[in-house]
């Protein structure tokens, strides 16, 4: 049966490869044709200010053959310095006259290489935008990781697709029960794994092709790249444990559970305290999103808001790991104490 | 041989019996010669497609009627000592069984004794004409 | 080796009993038919046999022992239905095989394959449903097995290839193996079984050996002279299973002793004692349906 399964996790992985392979090639379509075009009108606020009648545009090169852009508008008080350092990525410093009195008066948000910088200075409000900046590696460890959920839905049945007609031939092997479906799981985590690390290749490729490539690694990276495989281990062993004792419908159950899990991931998110209706809902979902691995996901040290990582955790940070731990080898385990107990 | 020997699994005869009579039909008609070899059981068995059990429960009892001797390692073989000797017993068996066939029915639709031998004198006028 | 005891199996499926009461020895190196109809509990035998289906009550013993996995190594099984993975290849069945049975061998199940002529690379669901079942019993056949447990293995073959899947049995047999097959041809189990048992409505209603029943089994049939007639010390005997009467015309179906039995039907006064040979398909009605046995079987009527 782990040699059935070897051949469903090649299916899978193929086209997840060449559903990645096409996005590199769109990529470096799309690289080639900023390059033709010129990057600036990528940026279309800024095109709308370089026409605008009252607009002054200078274009110069500096010393170190940054291409320098400067729109002045003193008619709407917008001051614009872009900076476009080829390869390595662009600075644009957005001047504004402050407008009616800002909450925040300094605000960062960073997201992998993108960092945007918010800072009132007196009567001026400057905007900082840079796309290359050092990213941290854990930025693509979590997108690896929701690809990971993908092909964990896509495996995710490995059980009931024996349960449907195939049980006279994997329940009739020299090999107990508990032994196959262990073995079936452990496959399966291995073709999720190889899918993750086809992700993250293809993202330093694809990164590569647009801008120059710094990332940073240090010890929240490495912890994100763990809580990912786990979360993802722990995500494909729930749907493994949802649908090891159906035999036709488990398709109903593996398209319902990624509306399912993001509906409870946001009802838990929400802050619904003012009803009592919204309390109760609170109250119910909570829990349930301790247990559905999908609401673990987040992007980490990667994606910061005012230094602090954004997107709320299900739960605490340093329960984060041991939950998603204890979830897997718990879904993993009812998974084969059902089929064990299947009948043909 | 397998060209003489038929049989019909779907006959009420048990196929070990039709073996057995075919057998020795074949060696009281000489079409099965003195010393000759009969297939092995599981030969038998592939050429009519039938039980090998079933083959070697008929060679047994011909063994035992001492129509054939099985040589182990060797092979199952017609029996040559006064093969004159088994050749008349084999056909006596034949002749015997068709006569019973014929006898019951003769007795079940009410003939008696003497009209039944008043039938077979008549009958061995016309099929044994020159030993009268 | 291996004798299969099975003792008072039941199973049920919510209120369906599907196997009532079943207990059957199935001996060693013996071909072994299953027959019944349809329903009759055959395949959820089959299940049992192999820890498919739990059954409430009953065990199954291998040579004594309970079936564990590393019994499997011995067994191979050809399911009723298509068990064939849809997307796989033929080549790719063998492989599995090669890799989950240790005595499997490839090169034989290719040889077979090619005997059935099946394409080892089409993939199973563009195969018919005579294609799938001649590669399910290549791939039984190629696995050296000492148990064969097959569930109708001639289902949709063409003629010649149900008479190859005959010899296979035969020569199987022939090694020294146990076959155990349900077949719904009379026929082919009538040649290639030496070992009958026939189940109805899950239980089982005879059992035997395919020559000793045929041997045993006889219709003795008599004519009386009138239409009133007694058959007192004929009726009560054991060994008279079934009586038939049309007017004048009385069938006993005996289960041993037809020619003594004939013999008093001829003292009670009947004439035109016949002693009637039964196949294995009228022995099969017989047990069964007794009403559908014979064509001109008209029911019971007058005085015993």
């Amino acid at each position: 049966m782990t040699y059935v399964e070897w051949l469903r996790i090649r299916g899978v992985l193929k086209w997840t490869g060449i559903v990645l392979i096409a996005g590199v090639v769109l990529l470096l379509a799309l690289r080639l044709s900023l390059l033709t075009f010129g990057s600036n009108d990528a940026l279309l606020f800024v095109h709308g200010l370089e026409t605008n009648k009252g607009s002054r545009v200078v274009h110069t090169t500096l010393s170190d053959g940054t291409k320098r852009t400067t729109i002045d508008n003193s008619k709407d008080h917008v001051h614009v310095v872009i900076d476009d350092l080829g390869y390595q990525g662009k600075r644009i410093q957005i001047f504004e006259r402050s407008s009616h009195g800002m909450t925040h008066p300094h605000k960062t948000i960073s997201m992998g290489d993108l960092h945007v910088e918010t800072r009132a200075s007196g009567k001026e409000t400057v905007t900082t935008v840079e796309t290359n900046r050092p990213e941290s590696f854990g930025y693509y460890a979590a997108i690896a990781s929701f690809v990971g959920l993908i092909v964990g839905t896509l495996l995710g049945a490995p059980f009931a697709r024996e349960n449907d007609g195939h049980l006279e031939v994997a329940l009739t092997k020299p090999v107990r029960r508990e032994t196959l479906g262990l073995a079936t799981i452990g496959v399966d985590l291995a073709g999720i794994a190889a899918a993750w690390a086809m992700t993250v290749l293809f993202l330093i490729v694809a990164h590569t092709i647009i801008e120059a490539p710094h990332f940073t690694f240090g010890p929240s990276d490495a912890t994100l790249i763990v809580l990912g495989l786990v979360g993802n281990a722990a995500w494909y062993a729930m749907l493994c444990a949802a649908t090891a004792s159906m035999k036709r419908s488990y398709g109903v159950i593996l398209g319902v559970a990624w509306p399912a899990a993001i509906v409870v991931t946001v009802l838990a998110k929400l802050q619904l305290n003012g009803s009592q209706m919204g309390q109760v809902v609170h109250a119910v979902v909570t829990p349930i999103s301790w247990i559905d691995p999908f609401s673990y996901l987040h992007f980490g040290p990667a994606y910061t808001v005012n230094g602090q990582p954004a997107g709320s955790m299900a739960v605490a940070p340093h329960l984060e790991l041991p939950m998603l731990a204890i979830l897997a080898l718990v879904y993993g385990t009812l998974a084969v104490l059902q089929w064990r107990r299947v009948e043909a | 041989m397998p060209a003489v020997l038929t049989v019909d699994p779907r006959s009420g005869v048990p196929i070990y019996l039709q073996i057995i009579e075919q057998v020795k039909r074949s060696v009281a008609l000489g079409i099965l010669q003195a010393g000759e070899q009969l297939p092995t059981v599981k030969q038998l068995a592939l050429d009519l497609t039938i039980n090998p059990n079933t083959v070697a429960r008929a060679y047994r009892d011909l063994e035992r009627d001492s129509v054939i001797e099985t040589a182990p390692g060797r092979g199952s073989f017609v029996r040559s000592d006064g093969v004159g000797n088994s050749a008349k017993t084999a056909a006596a068996d034949v002749a015997r069984d068709a006569l019973d066939v014929g006898l019951r029915e003769a007795k079940s639709v009410g003939l008696s004794r003497n009209e039944v031998r008043e039938l077979i004198d008549v009958a061995l006028d016309r099929w044994f004409p020159e030993e009268r | 080796m291996s004798t299969i005891q099975i003792s008072n199996l039941r199973k049920t499926y919510g209120s369906l009993v599907a196997v009532d009461g079943f207990s059957l020895r199935i001996p060693d190196g013996t071909v072994f038919g299953l027959l019944g109809p349809n329903g009759a509990g055959k395949t959820t035998a089959f299940k049992c046999m192999l820890g498919l289906a739990r059954p409430a009550t009953g065990e199954i013993l291998y040579d004594g022992q309970p079936l564990v996995p590393e019994t499997f190594a011995r067994i191979a099984y050809v399911p009723e239905s298509s068990v064939l993975y849809e997307w796989m290849t033929v080549a790719e069945h063998v492989e599995m095989n090669r890799r989950a049975f240790p005595k499997f061998e490839p090169a034989r199940a290719v040889v077979l394959l090619g005997e059935f002529g099946v394409d080892a690379r089409k993939r199973a669901r563009t195969l018919s449903k005579g294609m799938r079942t001649a590669v399910m019993v290549a791939l039984a056949f190629a696995r050296n097995a000492e148990i064969l447990i097959l569930d109708e293995p001639t289902a949709g073959l063409d003629p010649v290839n149900q008479r190859h899947v005959l010899s296979l049995i035969i020569n199987e047999a022939a090694r020294g193996n146990s076959v155990i097959f349900s077949s719904h041809q009379i026929g082919q189990v009538e040649r290639a079984a030496e070992h009958i048992a026939v189940m109805n409505r899950g239980r089982l209603v005879l059992e035997g050996q395919v020559d000793d029943l045929k041997a045993e089994r006889k219709i003795v049939e008599g004519v009386f002279p009138g239409v009133t007639y007694t058959l007192d010390g004929i009726a009560g005997d054991p060994r008279v299973a079934r009586i038939d009467r049309t007017e004048r015309i009385v069938r006993l179906l005996v289960v041993a002793g037809a020619e003594e039995i004939a013999a008093r039907l001829s003292s009670a006064g009947a004439a035109g004692i016949r002693i009637l040979d039964l196949n294995l398909e009228d022995i099969f009605l017989y047990a069964v349906s007794p009403a559908d046995a014979t064509a001109d079987v008209v029911a019971q009527g007058g005085a015993a």
